[in-house]
């Protein structure tokens, strides 16, 4: 038998002590499961890969304004007021809902590549950011369970690449927000996990680069996502209060531990560029009138909290279950004590409670964009329910038919679930038919009009009515848009109405006034709903017509 | 197996699905169905219109209108991809409403000026 040399047995040696070195079979395993994430994904990208979503649209405008002036957008608006029963347009205001970081990078890439905004780009942006994130949850329990028995260790990276990757891959915050365009969102469930990355190897290592890292990751996530920022201090502040909870009694020695690690010339340098970064350009959102309404009592029905059936159908019943006997585990086996298990239980228990029970926390926001934040650590506690599972069966006196039939149910339970959404959720597709005819429209409208024009469209029938503004550059609120319809109804906040009343009910009294306040001269609507009311006055003129979008001016002959 | 073959895998599915993706979005951004009517002038009084094709339908009808009275009709082809503008010199009398209705197979689309 051939004698390994001294070479190989060194190279053998150091590739088993490499966290990132994989056997045949695993990586084999791995390549297989990121096959089906990346090609699950695309086939339900593919029907809707045509850019349409309003979110999108509206990011879109801001990053072509940064393009197109080579500056940094001041994000404000005009709007509709009444002012003494008379009807006007406002003075630019400020919109604290946007941030520079979502738009620079769409803005670099058309600047270097001189991609049109209106193509595929910005959603194969966002499917990179996507994956990006897939494969930081991937590394990251390599990280947080690598310390944990054998099993554990090697099978929980794989299998929490599959709960998150492949099994759930459209619904909730993944393809679905890659082609809705929710930009913030995308960005900021790379940036969690990147900095749960970092922070897990600064505590471990005790490495000052890392908490360096984790620090400026921070900073970049309070840049690009206010929502993300926002529940990144939860996560922190539970991972925290677990971990001294838990280390009580050499709770002293820790922040010993951790002072060591953060007083280092890294961070110190991080946390000067974050200060710098802050007096220089604060983010918009920074301020006392955003921070009330993310903050507070929640009222509203939508921000009270979802049911737990809720729950279990944004998270996946099978992994919500496993993720709560993860935690239980971890508990029970005193590995919330450490590191990883303080961090994990943390993040999952924050937005658990964030969606379930927000009055508890006094959070303000709607439910339903907390819950989306839910599948990532859902994914990686059930990952270590599924491994110790694994382990303690393979570990068992049970014969390997038993071994093999209950470690593949467990499996089939949580998988069936995910591949069914993914079902539902391939079954429909979008029409990108009727937002060409929209885009076309647009391109005739801003052709034919001035900066005396003023212009109103329909959001309601008109498809990637967002995307219109990306034509005329004028405003962020230009053309002014006719809402969604219940959004009129809504007691909670008042609306005006006029943007109700010049498509809804042109010739009545209401809808006249405000044509003659507002100066309104042209409406795009959707022929097969609007174009009715239009049609009985002869004070509009049809000067447009494809099969999705009308254009009516408003003549001053009448 | 070293993590490097992974990512080099990863490289290649991520470059199929994206060129797959765009070729998808070039395909359906340049194939359309559609054909539009407008004026040439929306504001002012010129009734000149245009046919703008997207669709594979190239056989058009038109027909200009005052109120009940014809002014002008013809039949033209607007290939592919290209726009077609009238060349009208008529005068439409003041309280008329100006209709111009034009057809292709069994489709129609009217634009109008009321005057």
């Amino acid at each position: 038998m051939r004698q390994q040399t001294f070479d190989e047995t060194n190279e053998k040696t150091n590739n088993e002590n490499n966290n990132l070195f994989f056997s045949k079979n695993k990586a084999i395993l791995i390549v297989l499961v990121l096959f089906l994430a990346i090609f699950v994904k695309t086939i339900y990208l593919k029907d809707s890969i045509i850019p349409t979503a309003t979110d999108l649209g509206h990011h879109m405008y801001w990053a072509k304004l940064i393009s197109t002036t080579g500056q940094l957008p001041n994000y404000q608006e005009r709007d509709i007021i009444e002012n003494n029963g008379h009807y006007q347009i406002s003075a630019p205001r400020k919109i604290d809902d946007f941030i520079i970081g979502e738009h620079l990078i769409f803005a670099a890439i058309n600047l270097v590549s001189g991609l049109d905004f209106i193509s595929a780009f910005p959603s194969l942006v966002l499917f990179l950011a996507h994956i990006f994130s897939l494969l930081t949850i991937f590394i990251l329990t390599i990280r947080l369970f690598k310390n944990f028995e054998n099993d554990i260790g090697d099978y929980s990276p794989i299998l929490a690449l599959l709960f998150v990757g492949p099994v759930f891959a459209i619904s909730g915050s993944q393809a679905k927000f890659v082609s809705g365009g929710v930009v913030g969102n995308i960005l900021g469930n790379l940036l969690i996990p990147l900095f749960a990355y970092f922070l897990t190897r600064a505590l471990m290592e005790k490495k000052s680069l890392f908490m360096a890292l984790a620090a400026f990751t921070a900073l970049g996530l309070a840049y690009i996502h206010h929502l993300s920022a926002f529940i990144l201090i939860f996560i922190f502040l539970f991972a925290v209060i677990i971990f001294l909870f838990s280390n009580i009694k050499r709770f002293f020695s820790f922040v010993q531990d951790w002072l060591k690690i953060i007083l280092s010339w890294p961070v110190v340098l991080a946390l000067i560029f974050a200060t710098v970064m802050f007096l220089v350009y604060l983010p918009t959102y920074l301020n006392t009138t955003a921070i009330d309404t993310a903050v507070g009592h929640p009222e509203k029905p939508t921000r009270t909290g979802l049911s737990l059936p809720q729950i279990k159908y944004a998270a996946g019943e099978t992994r919500l279950a496993l993720a709560l006997a993860a935690v239980i585990f971890l508990i029970f086996s005193q590995k919330i004590k450490n590191y990883p298990g303080a961090l994990i239980s943390g993040w999952f228990l924050a937005i658990f409670i964030m969606t379930y029970k927000p009055q508890l926390l006094f959070i303000d926001i709607p439910s339903n964009r907390i819950v989306n934040y839910l599948s990532f650590p859902t994914a990686i506690l059930s990952a270590l329910s599924a491994s110790w599972f694994i382990h303690k069966i393979k570990n068992s006196d049970l014969g390997p038919a038993i071994t093999t039939s209950a470690i593949g149910l467990l499996l089939i339970a949580v998988i069936a679930g995910g591949f069914y959404d993914n079902s539902q959720s391939l079954k429909t597709t979008t029409k990108m038919g009727p937002a060409l005819e929209t885009f076309a429209a647009a391109r005739y409208l801003s052709d034919k009009t001035s900066s005396s024009d003023i212009v109103l469209k329909d959001h309601n029938y008109v498809l990637a009515d967002a995307w219109i503004k990306l034509f005329f550059m004028r405003d962020y609120n230009f053309p002014f848009s006719r809402g969604l319809l219940k959004r009129y109804e809504d007691k909670f906040s008042k609306r005006e109405m006029c943007t109700l009343w010049m498509i809804s009910a042109p010739n009545l009294p209401s809808g006249e006034k405000c044509y003659a306040d507002l100066g309104v001269n042209f409406v795009m609507i959707n022929p097969r709903y609007d174009a009715g009311q239009f049609a009985k006055s002869k004070k509009f003129d049809a000067v447009y017509a494809n099969d999705n979008v009308g254009i009516f001016y408003r003549n001053k002959k009448q | 197996m070293s993590h490097k073959k992974i990512i080099a895998a990863i490289i290649i599915f991520l470059i199929i699905s994206f060129g797959y993706l765009s070729f998808v979005c070039q395909k359906k951004l340049a194939s359309a169905h559609w054909w539009s009517l407008s004026f040439v002038n929306p504001t002012g009084e010129n009734i000149n219109f245009a046919i703008d094709n997207r669709g594979s339908k190239k056989d058009f009808h038109w027909e200009v209108l005052s109120g009940q009275e014809m002014l002008g009709k013809g039949d033209i082809v607007v290939e592919k991809n290209s726009v077609w503008q009238s060349q009208l010199q008529i005068k439409i009398s003041q309280e008329k409403k100006a209709l111009v209705r034009v057809s292709s197979k069994d489709e129609k689309k009217e634009i109008y000026k009321n005057f």
